[in-house]
């Protein structure tokens, strides 16, 4: 719809004809709305511009070409002008007439190119009477150059594509910094503007409307618009289209122009102006336009929306991008086409293309087909290079995908599965689980085989089953075969453990066979502690769970320890779970938990409990040797530290701890130290001659520490009788001497001679009269030294 | 004012400021600079062509002759152009008087005639009168209507094709493009003999810029002129048109001569700061064209129709009995009311009598008397101005 227009009128006025009064050339009349500004941009810019070599020779009026001009800057304004020969007061030459339109509002062009107001009706020749000139109303009508016609003259030319080609990529840069001005050199005004108006029909409107042109300037150089147009008989240009000054000079005489690169977006107008429908291409243009994108998706855009054109490879991403966030408006008057020409050849468009046109089509009818279309180039891809990226697209949405779809799709994947191997096949089902699409193994048994032969084959292969649809399924194949294998040669089992136990694992629950099993013995092997421990903790908690839990505890007890020793935390699970159960544990697996703990120095008490819970719980059914001698040398030390406490001599007892192994008895050496100091001195040192060394240590640090706090006489005798055994006494470490002889030496310095007396007889009773001689020669000797150490001071 | 104004953005520059504009030819393994439109020459003067970089001197080059290098090519130039508008100047601008002279006048006075006319005896009569070598002088800035291809059409159509021009066209936002001459000449200083340059820089100027005191503001060339030539028609004085019976055609305006030259005079008060107290130095000759419609009126041994004697140098008593002749013809016509303003508004300005035709042309079919173009005094006005820039000596001083 074309809006209103302000009007002027300029020509040569007689006195009192014009708005200023006097004679001349001047605004001979204004409709009410145009003012000052617009008259000093007309005044400026679109003027009629009289040949001064024609008027020199007088050439007649009807020889010269009317005048066609636009400018834009604020306000945009177009002028028709004719000359009109002499002037209105006198004889001389030079009057002109210049009507122009100007407006504020550029929608009122409409969607009508400047170029093309020319002919319209609404332009005048002449003065008009009185001061006070009709505005254009709503709804003027252009002239004749519609596109139709513009199309019809543009195909006419022998080169029309490589011109306008040129004219639009001018065009497109003109109003950029430094941008070449565009010279058309022509006899009559028309053409030029069916030129001009077929160029800026191939841009959008409003750029249209903001490129001014002239058309003709008697002075290029010093016009203001960017567009320009000379008559070749007015001398107003020196150059030519090979010495173009500047300029991209358009000779319409010589049908000459300057080369100028084109740009490909021009190259595409160009030559879609002369084939399709003009209509079509205009609004393509402005679709282009108002896209907001890059030129050239913008154009593919257009073309594929108006045109249903397919758009080129390179930007048909960008286009399918556009529909998910283009503006609104275009997407509800173009969305539905556009998405109709990108679904129409789905099954050629890349799977680039297809994805983001999936995610954006959800709705509409045709969000299924994408998805289809989008499944088979997966599949399509997945086949032929062995992988796929493919993620995950959202279900068209309800109502758009049924059973029917549903069947295709398995049948699309099918079909791919059936012509590929070996990784492709594993790309295959990894699309097949990304778009949800079950796959049959029956219908693909020969291809389901010959890919897990090939697995098999290749267990260094990447695969992770979690990514295909029912993933287990193919790997009990795999284990199958695997299974058959370590049955037919039973020493692989290793092997194929270690092959594939760290790809087999997580899909491997009972071991059911002898896969599972070196599967599950390899991992105990080789996992790391924290592997270990979730495997074992995790594969326990799910046998309890089984139907028969006795049976999955027994059995996996078997597999997990075959290639390790379990650990204390291990044996504590087993423990747990297997009494949970009601399942009996090997007994060997105790004994090489035994052996090893002792190996490595680890029998402790918690370890002691740990077994005897295995024995007292009747986890193990029937106990093995290492197991049972553990406990039992356990339970004979023990024995012993309780009856020493006993008020009954236990002499004998403590030879009975012959038989028992040494770290038995070494576990139990403090107890065996704090049993001795109860059961009084005499028996101390009969026992500690018959029980190893790290006994006596541990005793003796005991009486050094009562010593220490209360030096009595039966500790004094005692530390005496074992710092300075008898001949038949076991010779004291030098640990135990020094210390020992230490207190005593600080304490017999000290002591009165009752005291020395008293532990005296205490030595005597312990190791008789001989060793109270010992005694009193030692203590006197010690105390001597104490007197020569007094004189010396 | 100081410096000279330019004679294609009116500014006041320095002669030694001028620019340099880029040859183009660069140095060895280095191109020379592309053309390019130049921002502020298009700002200035509205020439919106391609052209080479212009860029300033460095400091250090202030003697003559120097060749500055582009500082984008390292080329060397010595083309000099305005500092503002960096139009392209002739050689040696500046370096003495070079004035730029405004030709005002109501619409159909014959102002373009009388330009056309004045350049062409400049370049026959007056320079072999002062024995000086005058030539047309600045490159051709446009595309067309340079100075002299507009000099050479007027010219071949007044002398040649003996008929009238057409009327001139209003100007482009305030601007019009300058004819230039240079006008070089020996002169003696001090017992030598020196050879001095001067420009002169005329300026046509549509009668319709002048109907209305806003659109003479808008002409900015005006406003910057050293001097001013003031065309007279003697057509719009009421009393010369009834006794001239000229034919309807011969009156294109009413405009009085007397409104222009008020016009000019509040836009040369605005420009060149002179309050109302005071009067304009501006040296103006004002010009009563059209003489030879008087033949018969005044009689063919009238003063004002003789030929003057061709010295060179400004007559300055024969320039003062010409004053006084055209006053007592400007009182016998009812034109006093321009002399009273000229007097009020200005301190330096003398009437002359021109006829650019020699003889009335045919109004009706706007062709030139057939006995050709026979111009009388029709530099007097000029010599006069240049006496006063001591270009031209005077003598007869009284």
């Amino acid at each position: 719809m074309t809006g209103r227009f302000e009007t002027l009128v300029y020509t040569d006025c007689r006195p009192g004809q014009g708005l200023r009064g006097s004679a001349g050339l001047q605004f001979q009349a204004r409709s009410a709305g145009a003012d000052i500004e617009a008259m000093a941009l007309v005044q400026r810019t679109l003027l009629y511009e009289p040949p001064a070599s024609w008027m020199q020779h007088r050439r007649p009026v009807t020889d010269y070409p009317p005048s066609f001009a636009h400018v834009s800057g604020g306000l945009w304004a177009t002028a028709h002008g004719v000359y009109l020969g002499q002037e209105a007061n006198g004889t001389r030459e030079g009057n002109q007439l210049t009507h122009t339109v100007v407006t504020k509002d550029p929608d009122s062009y409409g969607l009508v190119r400047p170029a093309q107001l020319f002919g319209a009706s609404f332009w005048t020749s002449q003065p008009v009477d009185g001061n006070t000139c009709p505005p254009v109303g709503e709804g003027w009508e252009p002239g004749p150059f519609d596109a139709a016609s513009i199309q019809e003259f543009v195909r006419r030319h022998p080169r029309h594509q490589e011109l306008l080609g040129t004219l639009v990529s001018t065009l497109e840069r003109i109003r950029e910094p430094q941008a070449r001005r565009l010279l058309f050199v022509a006899e009559q005004v028309e053409p030029v503007l069916r030129w001009l108006a077929a160029a800026t029909l191939l841009l959008p409107q409003r750029q249209a409307l903001e490129i001014g042109f002239k058309v003709f300037t008697t002075n290029p150089a010093y016009a203001a618009q960017p567009v320009l147009a000379v008559h070749p008989d007015w001398d107003s240009f020196p150059g030519t289209v090979d010495r173009d000054l500047g300029y991209v000079v358009v000779d319409l005489v010589a049908d000459r122009w300057s080369e100028v690169p084109v740009s490909p977006t021009a190259g595409i107008w160009a030559e879609l102006f002369s084939v399709e429908d003009p209509y079509d291409v205009t609004d393509a243009v402005e679709v282009a336009a108002a896209s907001g994108l890059p030129p050239e998706v913008a154009q593919q855009l257009a073309l594929a929306a108006v045109l249903s054109r397919q758009p080129a490879g390179e930007h048909a991403l960008a286009v399918v991008s556009w529909l998910a966030d283009g503006p609104r408006d275009l997407l509800n008057a173009y969305g539905v086409a556009l998405v109709d020409v990108l679904t129409d050849r789905a099954g050629s468009q890349p799977v680039s293309l297809l994805r983001a046109l999936a995610r954006v089509v959800r709705a509409g009818g045709r969000s299924a087909a994408v998805r289809l279309a989008l499944l088979a180039a997966e599949v399509r891809e997945a086949a032929v290079q062995g992988a796929t990226s493919a993620t995950a697209v959202p279900l068209p949405a309800s109502g758009e995908w049924d059973e029917k779809h549903a069947a295709t799709a398995r049948r699309i994947v099918a079909e791919g599965l059936e012509v590929t191997r070996g990784v492709g096949f594993d790309a295959v089902l990894r699309v097949a689980r990304t778009f949800d699409v079950a796959v049959s193994m029956e219908q693909n048994r020969a291809a389901t085989e010959a890919f897990v032969r090939d697995w098999l084959d290749h267990p260094d292969r990447p695969y992770d089953p979690a990514s295909w649809p029912d993933g287990d399924r193919f790997v009990d194949l795999l284990c199958d075969l695997l299974s058959q294998q370590v049955e037919r040669e039973p020493a692989r089992a290793a092997e194929v453990g270690a092959r594939w136990w760290r790809q087999l694992l997580p899909y491997r629950g009972e071991p059911r066979n002898e896969c599972d099993a070196a599967v599950l013995a390899t991992a105990m092997a080789q996992g790391t502690e924290a592997e270990r421990s979730d495997l074992v903790a995790e594969r326990l908690r799910l046998a309890c769970q089984d139907r028969n839990p006795a049976g999955g505890v027994e059995r996996l007890a078997a597999v997990l320890w075959t290639r390790t020793i379990p650990t204390m935390a291990e044996l504590e699970l087993l423990h747990r779970y297997a009494r949970q159960a009601g399942a009996y544990v090997a007994p060997a697996l105790i004994d090489s938990f035994v052996v090893a703990e002792r190996h490595a120095g680890r029998l402790d008490d918690d370890v002691l409990d740990l077994c005897r819970r295995f024995r007292d719980d009747s986890v193990v059914r029937r106990p093995g040797g290492e197991l049972t001698r553990l406990l039992d040398d356990d339970a004979r030390v023990r024995e012993l530290c309780r009856v020493l406490g006993g008020p009954t001599e236990a002499t004998a007892e403590v030879d009975d701890l012959r038989g028992v192994s040494l770290d038995a008895i070494l576990r139990r050496r403090r107890d065996l130290a704090a049993a001795l100091r109860r059961a009084g001195p005499r028996l101390a040192l009969a026992a500690l001659l018959s029980l190893p060394a790290e006994v006596a240590e541990a005793y003796v640090a005991r009486l050094a520490a009562a010593l220490r706090q209360e030096p009595v006489a039966p500790d004094l005798a005692t530390a005496f009788c074992l710092r300075e055994p008898d001949e038949t006494g076991r010779p004291s470490s030098s640990g135990v001497s020094r210390a020992l002889g230490e207190l005593l030496r600080s304490w017999v310095r000290r002591a009165s001679e009752g005291d020395l007396d008293e532990v005296a007889e205490w030595v005597c009773r312990l190791g008789g009269a001989d060793r109270r001689t010992d005694w009193r020669a030692w203590a006197h000797g010690e105390r001597g030294n104490r007197w020569r150490w007094r004189r010396r001071r | 004012m100081p410096g000279v104004a330019c004679p294609y953005c009116y500014h006041r520059i320095s002669p030694h400021d001028l620019w340099y504009r880029c040859a183009g030819r660069g140095t060895p393994g280095q191109p020379g600079c592309t053309p390019e439109v130049d921002q502020a020459r298009q700002r200035e003067t509205g020439y919106a062509r391609p052209c080479l970089p212009s860029y300033p001197p460095p400091r250090q080059v202030a003697i003559a002759h120097a060749r500055p290098v582009c500082a984008r090519c390292n080329g060397e130039s010595g083309r000099r152009v305005c500092p503002c508008c960096h139009t392209p100047l002739p050689t040696d601008f500046g370096a003495a008087a070079s004035p730029l002279i405004g030709l005002v006048g109501a619409k159909g006075t014959g102002k373009t005639v009388y330009l056309t006319v004045l350049a062409h005896e400049l370049r026959t009569n007056t320079r072999r009168r002062f024995g000086a070598d005058v030539r047309l002088s600045g490159d051709q800035q446009g595309d067309q209507a340079s100075s002299r291809d507009w000099l050479k059409r007027n010219v071949d159509t007044v002398y040649q094709d003996h008929r009238l021009l057409a009327q001139t066209a209003p100007a482009r936002e305030g601007r019009r493009e300058p004819v230039v001459f240079e006008w070089r000449q020996e002169y003696r200083r001090a017992g030598l003999r020196r050879l001095a340059t001067f420009h002169l820089s005329f300026y046509d100027t549509a009668g319709e810029d002048l109907t209305s005191q806003e659109n003479t503001f808008d002409l900015a060339y005006l406003g910057a002129a050293d001097a001013l030539i003031v065309l007279l028609d003697p057509f719009t004085l009421p009393q010369a048109r009834d006794r001239l019976r000229l034919p309807g055609a011969a009156m294109t305006s009413d405009e009085a001569a007397g409104d222009v030259l008020n016009r000019v005079t509040k836009l040369l008060r605005l420009r060149h700061g002179v309050r109302g107290g005071r009067r304009i130095s501006l040296p103006v000759a004002v010009a009563f064209a059209k003489i030879d419609a008087f033949f018969d009126l005044l009689g063919a041994d009238h003063p004002l129709l003789r030929t003057p004697r061709a010295v060179p140098a400004y007559d300055e008593a024969a320039g003062q009995e010409t004053h006084e002749h055209i006053l007592s013809l400007l009182h016998e016509l009812g034109a006093d009311d321009v002399d009273v303003h000229l007097r009020h508004n200005y301190s330096r300005f003398r009437y002359f009598a021109v006829s650019a035709l020699g003889a009335p042309p045919n109004y009706e079919n706007g062709e030139v008397d057939a006995g050709g173009v026979r111009p009388l005094r029709v530099d007097e006005p000029l010599v006069w101005l240049l006496s006063r820039s001591g270009v031209v000596p005077t003598e007869g001083k009284r």
